[in-house]
């Protein structure tokens, strides 16, 4: 068992370091990438139901995404805003007017 | 002052950028009208109306699965030539009244508010876009002049990838997270990876500058330039322009319209920047947007450029010889530029055949157009395929001269 560890140890403590390195070298990205998915379908989904007026069927297909499992979204149907969650991260969209469209909250 | 003073200095050590008035072709006159396109049949205008039908099924055929988004997602299809509507065909749901999301066809409307704004004299190419954007007045940054972005030759860090990567894409973070609350200043944020107008990389980062560097030339009337300068004298109705949280247009990727008003503005560039008659882009604006950015010829060859001929915030249909580059569409005349966005958007424009073609659609998979594409459908009946398109669209077209344009009845005098 201690033959093992003195070999497996080493090993993994490389490995984290190496990790450790990579997230702080790509903190940025890392950090802000789990809010891309809501954000995108926030924004998409508005600009597809009251930009392009399309439905809601249709416009839940259109911003159907394969890779994240998305955790819900919220439609006001009367103050025209989306909000979507994702990756424990929440994003919401507004329509601003007709030649506006759409834009993210921030 | 000292540091707008001190990119002139710079900028001058660069060849100005030339604005020779003209087009390489001719422009024919034009009826003048108002309201919906006047419209023409194929064979008035020199189409094989059979060869048309079966371009039309083509563009509109649905051989993939439709939940999985698969095959052929064509909305719509519009053929303009001689200043006439000859063809327009929907699908998807969509109506000729549908405002169509055209991603990145939007940069080549973006270097159409350009072409306005140089015309009336508030912007001109050598300019340093620090002189417009104060973001882009720092060491190195404040090099790059407005002709260095509009043709994606800023030297700017930027990936611009999709889904392929979507960790790392400059693009993805500038729309929708790190970028989002103002895109320009995110863009303007990157280091410099290359020496200014050198090195050609297609950037969203780069329109969006443009975009915000038009706030301080227009002042208050930035907000309604697009409607005031081209989308009110088009009489394209159906246009949304959508602006990031920090007010710029998102020149990169949010101009929607109709296809027929999508046609309209492929007309302008078709007619030298005139509409009717009258002057509404900068002489030799279509000259320059349309000639191929110098920093394509001395970037290394990337796959990109195979697809890419990038003039100015446009492509263009001339290839490399010199570095065994074909044109991008081998179908049509080497004259042809066009505007393209992500997921299947085009938009043609072909002055040997006096045509503007708009297809927009939503593919998620692309058929093979060019040897070596990566991650296409072989199969040209199984995803839309641009090669075999533009074929069927060349197989269609006959050489036809524009009809003459009737004389305009005498205008009656007013009784004194």
């Amino acid at each position: 068992m201690k033959r093992v560890l003195t070999v497996v140890a080493p090993v993994v403590a490389l490995a984290a370091i190496a990790l450790g390195m990579y997230v702080m070298l790509h903190w940025e990205a890392l950090s802000t990438f789990p809010g891309m998915p809501s954000s995108y379908e926030a924004k998409e989904y508005c600009s597809c139901r009251w930009v392009s007026e399309r439905d809601d069927a249709f416009c839940a297909a259109y911003v159907a995404q394969s890779t994240v499992p998305m955790q819900g979204r919220e439609v006001d149907e009367q103050a025209h805003t989306v909000t979507s969650r994702a990756l424990w991260v929440s994003n919401t969209a507004r329509y601003v007017d007709r030649r506006h469209g759409c834009v993210l909250d921030r | 002052m000292l540091t707008v003073l001190m990119s002139v200095a710079f900028a001058a050590d660069r060849a100005p950028t030339p604005l020779e008035p003209g087009v390489p072709w001719t422009v024919p006159a034009r009826e003048t009208w108002a309201g919906a396109w006047p419209t023409a049949t194929p064979a008035e205008s020199g189409i094989d109306p059979a060869k048309l039908e079966a371009l039309a099924a083509y563009a509109f055929s649905q051989t993939g699965d439709a939940a999985a988004r698969k095959g052929q997602r064509t909305n719509a299809l519009v053929i303009v030539r001689h200043g006439k509507l000859v063809y327009e065909g929907y699908g998807r749901g969509t109506t000729s009244t549908t405002p169509l999301l055209t991603w990145s066809v939007t940069k080549s409307f973006g270097s159409t508010l350009y072409g306005a704004a140089v015309h009336e004299g508030l912007v001109s190419l050598d300019d340093p876009a620090c002189t417009h954007y104060a973001p882009m007045c720092r060491p190195g940054h404040d090099r790059i002049l407005i002709t260095d972005l509009l043709r994606m030759s800023s030297g700017l860090h930027w990936i611009e990838t999709y889904e392929a990567s979507p960790l790392f894409s400059s693009v993805t973070a500038m729309l929708y997270t790190r970028g989002s609350s103002d895109m320009a200043a995110f863009t303007a944020s990157q280091p410099i990876a290359h020496p200014p107008g050198a090195f050609w990389l297609y950037s969203s980062g780069d329109s969006n500058v443009l975009s915000a560097a038009l706030k301080k030339p227009l002042g208050d009337r930035y907000d309604d330039y697009p409607w005031t300068a081209v989308f009110e004298p088009l009489g394209m109705t159906t246009a949304t322009y959508e602006k990031d949280a920090a007010g710029t247009y998102v020149a990169s990727s949010y101009l929607y319209a109709s296809a027929p008003d999508l046609a309209r503005w492929g007309q302008l560039w078709l007619d030298d920047g005139t509409w009717q008659g009258e002057r509404l882009l900068a002489e030799g604006w279509v000259r320059y947007s349309t000639t191929i950015a110098p920093a394509f010829y001395t970037t290394p060859k990337s796959f990109e450029h195979v697809s890419s001929n990038p003039g100015a915030q446009w492509y263009v249909n001339v290839g490399d010889p010199e570095r065994s580059l074909d044109p991008p569409w081998p179908a049509l005349p080497p004259d042809a530029f066009g505007a393209a966005g992500h997921w299947g958007k085009f938009l043609w424009v072909i002055p040997s055949w006096d045509m503007v073609v708009v297809r927009m659609g939503d593919d998620r998979e692309y058929g093979c157009s060019y040897p070596g594409q990566p991650e296409c459908v072989e199969d040209p009946t199984q995803a839309f395929t641009k090669a075999r398109f533009l074929q069927m669209l060349a197989d269609a077209v006959q050489p036809h001269e524009p009809p003459p344009v009737p004389e305009p009845e005498p205008a009656t005098e007013e009784a004194p």
